[in-house]
């Protein structure tokens, strides 16, 4: 399933971001905090559109905030 | 346990409340007329025409009884939006719930090729209406758990 391909750093920048809650960052992008949930334990890979917001509001590029990493699904 | 993990979970009780017995009721109240062909048609018409509004009606008086209840237990509001994951998770529950049907529609069209008794076609119908909702609530509470 791509949740094995698709990795994620939204917890570690929430923390970096002033310790930003999944409430204020599920606000921010317009989701409910379950989808962010979901995605920071690999539950729930993003549309491109939400993946892009995300990183907006981190400042970062979007592969600072995910990344694809096919050969984790063979172990 | 989420919110939609909540909802679900009631309109699967619901739907067990209201369709369960009610189809017991009807499998009963079939038996025990014994009707001839036109009347028999007529009869499994007016089942499922009652069933449709029976659990539209009842998942409304759930749904509000559930909200109010939340709120006072939780103090949560029901201001949940619906986001893009909610939309796949719908999207992906009502595709099982349309495989379910489509198996259920086949095997009522052998009933009647076999059997020729339309009775067995409408059992078998209205069961997959059931099951095939089952389906839907069931792969809803699936995706919300296990991810998507």
């Amino acid at each position: 399933m791509s949740k094995d391909f698709i990795k994620n750093n939204v917890k570690k920048l929430r923390f970096d971001n002033g310790q930003m809650t999944q409430e204020a960052l599920a606000k921010e992008v317009g989701v409910t905090r379950q989808t962010i949930i979901a995605i920071e334990n690999g539950n729930y890979s993003p549309s491109l559109e939400l993946a892009f917001r995300i990183a907006l509001i981190f400042e970062s590029n979007i592969d600072e905030v995910f990344s694809y990493s096919p050969n984790d699904n063979s172990k | 346990m989420t919110h939609q993990e909540k909802n679900n979970i009631i309109s699967m009780i619901t739907s067990i409340i209201v369709s369960v017995p009610y189809l017991i009721f009807i499998f009963n109240k079939y038996q025990a007329e014994n009707l001839a062909l036109p009347e028999e048609l007529k009869f499994w018409g007016a089942a499922i025409l009652i069933l449709i509004p029976l659990r539209i009606i009842s998942e409304i008086i759930v749904y509000i009884v559930f909200a109010i209840l939340n709120t006072i237990i939780t103090g949560e509001d029901e201001v949940e939006i619906t986001d893009e994951r909610d939309n796949l998770i719908a999207l992906k529950s009502t595709r099982n719930s349309y495989y379910m049907f489509i198996i259920g529609f086949v095997i009522s069209l052998i009933a009647i090729t076999v059997s020729s008794s339309p009775s067995a076609m409408f059992m078998i119908l209205i069961i997959t209406g059931v099951v095939s909702e089952f389906t839907d609530i069931l792969s809803k509470i699936y995706y919300y758990r296990k991810g998507i």
